[in-house]
């Protein structure tokens, strides 16, 4: 496993990258928390060894950044200090850190709470599950490409946007982020459900068929539930569950299934329901045209405070230069084109 | 092995300045990157002390902080338990900005510095059953230091 260890004392950072090195690790170092922030974003660092005290940036301020960052997979932090104070692990957790280590470090100890780092990130396979859940679901239709993985981007950057803004809700925590980041793809995992005829259909619904396609908000939360009645404290199942029921609700109560108004809608599903129009608008379709950026933008101001939250529609202004890098980079087009005909042809 | 070592350098000098057994654990049982290490001790650890010296003596809360938190980090990882006292009591001066006490100090963080500098060849010796000399680097290991840090900084 790719390790990162954060010192600004060369005597300490080769003391613990030999020890790394010894246990197998793949080892990057820095120097400070500016250098260690860029290679956890250019390097998919997993896991980070970190000194409290740095210059430019601390340790406690880095392991803040990387949790505001939320990167695609979990960060798994120790700082290693010498303040081994009940108030200092307090702030150090507070931070964002997993675990803290007392300097100079223990061998024995250094190898075993590598160990639990190990376990905790071998945990994540879940999100994997979810997302291949996701993806099996969306593999019946023909229509969306890289609709989950622009989705996912759109919601995280939706809720950072949010967490930035004035008085943001006190739901919108570093968890949220990433939870929202993690289940967004299960938004129409409940298609699953929802007979070819219809999920296939190459034109615009009619008003059964529309009835039998909207049953799938429903479908997929049932499906969740029933997972969330085994582990009913799973975080994760209760975002997604809500993200599946509430994602088509609308914030003047007209949505469905349930014709939720307001902040009665749980806020993931609002962020989810931004997420999914905005990217239904810019994507190509076989009885539409894909939108350029700024006629979506514009029905997204014509729809705020009537399809959508007015707060999330402001968070999509303020990050919608990011909304059009993040189209760009998961745009393939010919992939799509493929995966539209291959499909087109199992129908016909 | 840590055991034997420790005798053995137990035999040579009553009250080691730092723990071999603990610092060649650290150093994950690798003899020769130990030696490294403590070569490169060695060879920084009279500029560390000057100038923490003379950040202290110029009055310089912040560097001094720093410098004295780093050396305490040496000595931590040397597991020299008299040298990181010292610097643990100079940094915590720094901090709080008291740092014309810490002064006085300075020739304590000396001594303690100038036994684990003057220790270092006696364990390089000690090591060299555990580790091939060392190439490139064992230029940089003084076999008896040149000049004592005490010495060295006398009259300042």
């Amino acid at each position: 496993m790719r390790a990162l260890i954060v010192d600004d004392d060369e005597f300490s950072l080769d003391m613990l990258h030999n020890a790394m090195h010894a246990l197998g690790y793949e080892v990057l170092t820095a120097r400070n928390g500016c250098e260690a922030l860029r290679l956890v974003r250019e390097h998919h660092v997993r896991l980070v060894v970190t000194d409290w005290e740095m210059p430019e940036m601390s340790g406690l301020e880095f392991c803040r950044q990387i949790r505001l960052d939320d990167p695609d997979g979990y960060v798994y932090t120790i700082i290693l200090t010498g303040r081994d104070q009940p108030e200092h692990k307090i702030a150090g957790l507070e931070a964002g850190a997993d675990d803290l280590l007392t300097k100079p470090f223990n061998p024995a100890e250094l190898t075993v709470r590598l160990k639990v780092a190990e376990r905790i990130l071998a945990l994540e396979t879940r999100d994997v599950a979810l997302f291949a859940l996701a993806k099996l679901a969306e593999s019946r239709d023909p229509e969306t490409g890289a609709h989950l993985e622009r989705v996912q981007a759109y919601a995280r950057l939706l809720a950072q946007t949010l967490s930035a803004m004035p008085s943001p809700s006190p739901e919108i925590t570093p968890e949220f982020i990433r939870l929202i980041h993690q289940t967004s793809p299960l938004h129409d995992i409940g298609k699953v459900g929802i007979p070819d005829a219809v999920l296939l259909k190459p034109g615009k619904l009619n008003a059964q068929e529309f009835a039998i396609m909207k049953t799938h908000a429903e479908l997929g939360a049932s499906t969740l539930s029933a997972a969330l009645d085994r582990f009913p404290h799973a975080r994760f199942l209760q975002i997604g569950r809500d993200i599946a029921l509430t994602h088509h609700e609308k914030f003047d109560g007209k949505g469905y299934p349930r014709g939720l108004v307001g902040e009665n809608i749980p806020l993931c599903g609002r962020i989810v329901a931004v997420a999914d129009v905005y990217d239904a608008l810019t994507s190509r379709r076989v009885y539409k045209p894909a939108l350029p950026h700024d006629e979506a933008r514009a029905i997204l101001i014509e729809q705020s405070g009537q399809h959508f939250d007015p707060r999330i529609v402001d968070a999509f202004l303020k990050s919608e230069h990011a909304f059009v890098e993040v189209r760009a980079r998961l745009t393939n087009d010919e992939v799509e084109d493929q995966a539209r005909q291959a499909s087109f042809r199992k129908v016909a | 092995m840590f055991v034997l070592l420790a005798d053995s350098l137990r035999i040579m000098q009553p009250v080691p300045p730092f723990i071999v057994a603990d610092l060649l654990k650290r150093c994950m049982g690798n003899a020769q990157f130990m030696q490294r290490t403590l070569a490169k001790f060695q060879s920084r650890a009279g500029d560390d002390v000057e100038r923490l010296h003379h950040s202290i003596a110029s009055g310089d809360a912040v560097e001094a902080t720093r410098l004295a938190h780093s050396i305490k980090g040496i000595a931590a990882n040397l597991s020299a338990t008299g040298m990181m006292n010292v610097a643990d009591e100079i940094e915590r001066l720094s901090r709080a900005s008291c740092v014309a006490d810490a002064l006085p100090l300075m020739a304590s963080l000396r001594t303690e510095v100038d036994r684990c500098v003057a220790f270092v060849p006696i364990v390089i010796t000690s090591l060299e059953p555990l580790a091939p000399p060392l190439e490139g680097d064992a230029s940089q290991v003084q076999r008896t230091p040149a000049v004592s840090l005490s010495e060295a900084s006398c009259g300042r």
